[in-house]
């Protein structure tokens, strides 16, 4: 590459770059969320109607985000400063903060998912496989774990699941404590070819389970009514959102490292589609794995994430010849698209301090300190994991209007002709302007699901407190960003006055 | 062939495709870089 570290940190290859932006973003959004919304919303035109949130949704916001870090060569906070003034730090900040309070949960499931390799490697499926009722002992053993704090009868606080997420925070910031280079850019370019090549060979075995036929079947039939359906649109823009992590502020943050003359709008289509490839792969796993061993199959996909995941699934991988292996590479695959989305989320914090001239040790461990506190309260109680993962997650669409404004009020045409034409080997404009189109996609999906959360709590949607009580309220997640904003606006200045450090990168 | 065959086959060919198509992309112009970079 054209880029030689002097002074500023920079990825070595265009191709540790795209392993790590891809390591963003293949997470559990592919792994377990994808394949339930596959089947929630009926198969083949949901993955349809994917394909075009990611054109209208993603690709924008991506090549938003990275255009903002390549800029300025600075986190979310001072890209904004440079490019809106100083008096727009807060937005900038808030950017940060809200993938940071995510990261601070996100790490609890890297936990929940280490525990659950440690179990497999000390012969859990095989007690599963020799008890009277599988999905009882799963259910009992998942319940005693992380779920202590939620049970009507004697709740106490999740402590091993607590335990096993300090674990996974310690990875994470030692990885992110080597730099861009020794840490972030090896792991990843270990992490997701490994993802890849685990869910490939999953594909391999899965299929050729009797049955399983039927899964693939009912993902990939199309009823072109579906298309008629509202809802399944609001589910295949949030999952584009949610899954590629566009509009989240970490691509920007990787972008601080890229080279002059990196292709930001490649690159996002490239990371995009790679995201919805391996999600395809996951459906392609879970569902005729399901179809395959499930008595009811509609059931297990409805039991939600962590009953999918930890209940069902180690179920039946126990009951299958070459479980063992099966839940293993599950594990794994689950395990490195995890970790290499929570280290994403670590450096966000860490660079957005090294840009205010904190050292990149000093930056690890005040963002590791900050997970670990935000985050054990998730761990300890799911009621709190529930109600942080609505809030932030509803956050961050906020946060793509943060980023889809920033770059109207910079210039949409502007940053094309200067900054993403010049560099690009793709030169699709549409792909770029379709960003003026946002406010619409957002007030469209931001606002149903707030209308939704509304509804679920009939005359009570406004009560904030106590949130494991109003977990998942338009009240609990306005009064969480209100607070979050406040407190940004009010160290506005401050903030601005320290934001002077940027990644200088000569050639 | 079944419809859901067909459905699989397209969708997986745009899905890996697209991805696939633009590695191509990125690899084409690394090389051309590189290709430069000696020359010069």
């Amino acid at each position: 590459m054209s880029e030689i570290k002097k002074g500023g940190d920079t990825f070595a290859s265009r191709w540790g770059l795209m392993c790590t932006i891809l390591g963003m973003a293949v997470g559990t959004g592919n792994i377990w969320r994808f394949p339930r919304e596959v089947a929630k919303n009926n198969g083949g035109a949901f993955i349809i109607a994917c394909f075009i949130a990611i054109f209208l949704w993603a690709v924008p916001l991506i090549t938003a985000e990275s255009i903002f870090g390549k800029k300025t060569r600075m986190a979310n906070a001072g890209a904004f400063k440079v490019l809106l003034g100083d008096n727009m730090t807060w937005m900038g900040a808030f950017c940060g903060m809200c993938c940071i309070m995510i990261g601070a949960y996100y790490g609890v499931v890297l936990g929940w998912v280490m525990k659950y390799i440690a179990l497999i490697a000390t012969g859990f499926l095989g007690q599963v496989a020799s008890a009277p009722d599988g999905v009882a002992l799963t259910t009992e053993v998942w319940n005693n774990f992380a779920m202590t704090a939620t049970r009507e009868v004697d709740p106490v606080p999740a402590w091993q699941a607590a335990y096993w997420f300090w674990g996974a925070i310690v990875i994470a910031c030692l990885i992110i404590y080597r730099g861009v280079q020794g840490g972030l850019e090896i792991a990843n370019k270990i992490m997701i070819p490994a993802v890849f090549i685990l869910l490939i060979v999953l594909v391999g075995r899965v299929v050729m389970l009797p049955k399983a036929v039927d899964g693939l079947e009912y993902m990939f039939h199309i009823e072109w009514g579906d298309f008629l359906k509202p809802r399944m649109w609001l589910a295949a823009f949030t999952q584009a959102a949610w899954s590629t992590g566009a509009g989240w502020g970490m691509f920007h943050v990787f972008f601080v490292y890229s080279a002059k003359d990196e292709d930001v709008q490649l690159n996002a289509f490239t990371v995009a589609f790679g995201d919805t490839s391996a999600a395809m792969l996951a459906a392609m796993v879970v569902l005729p794995a399901v179809y395959a061993l499930a008595p009811d199959p509609a059931a297990v996909m409805s039991s939600g994430a962590n009953g999918l995941t930890f209940i069902n699934l180690t179920n039946l991988f126990a009951h299958t010849p070459g479980g063992l292996l099966m839940a293993a590479f599950f594990f794994l695959a689950l395990f490195s698209a995890a970790l290499s989305s929570l280290i994403a989320m670590i450096e966000l914090g860490c660079r957005n301090l090294m840009d205010m001239g904190f050292t990149r040790t000093k930056g690890t461990l005040l963002t590791g300190a900050y997970f670990l506190i935000f985050g054990t309260f998730s761990a300890l109680n799911n009621n709190v994991f529930e109600n942080q993962d609505m809030v932030w997650g509803v956050g961050l669409l906020v946060v793509g209007l943060c980023y889809a404004y920033g770059a109207w009020k910079y210039g949409i045409d502007k940053l094309w002709d200067e900054d993403i034409n010049p560099c690009s080997d793709m030169h699709v404009k549409w792909m770029w302007t379709s960003l003026y189109l946002f406010p619409l996609l957002f007030l469209f999906v931001w606002g149903w699901w707030m209308y939704d959360a509304a509804t679920w709590y009939p005359g009570e949607w406004y009560k904030f407190w106590p949130i494991t009580k109003y977990v998942y309220t338009p009240g609990a997640m306005v009064a969480e960003w209100g607070i979050m904003f406040a407190i940004l606006i009010a160290l506005n200045n401050a903030m601005a006055r320290r934001l002077i450090h940027a990644n200088k990168i000569e050639d | 062939m079944q419809t859901w065959v067909i459905n699989m086959i397209l969708l997986s060919l745009i899905c890996h495709g697209c991805f696939a198509g633009a590695i191509k992309i990125m690899m084409n112009a690394e090389a051309k870089k590189r290709g430069k970079a000696k020359a010069g």
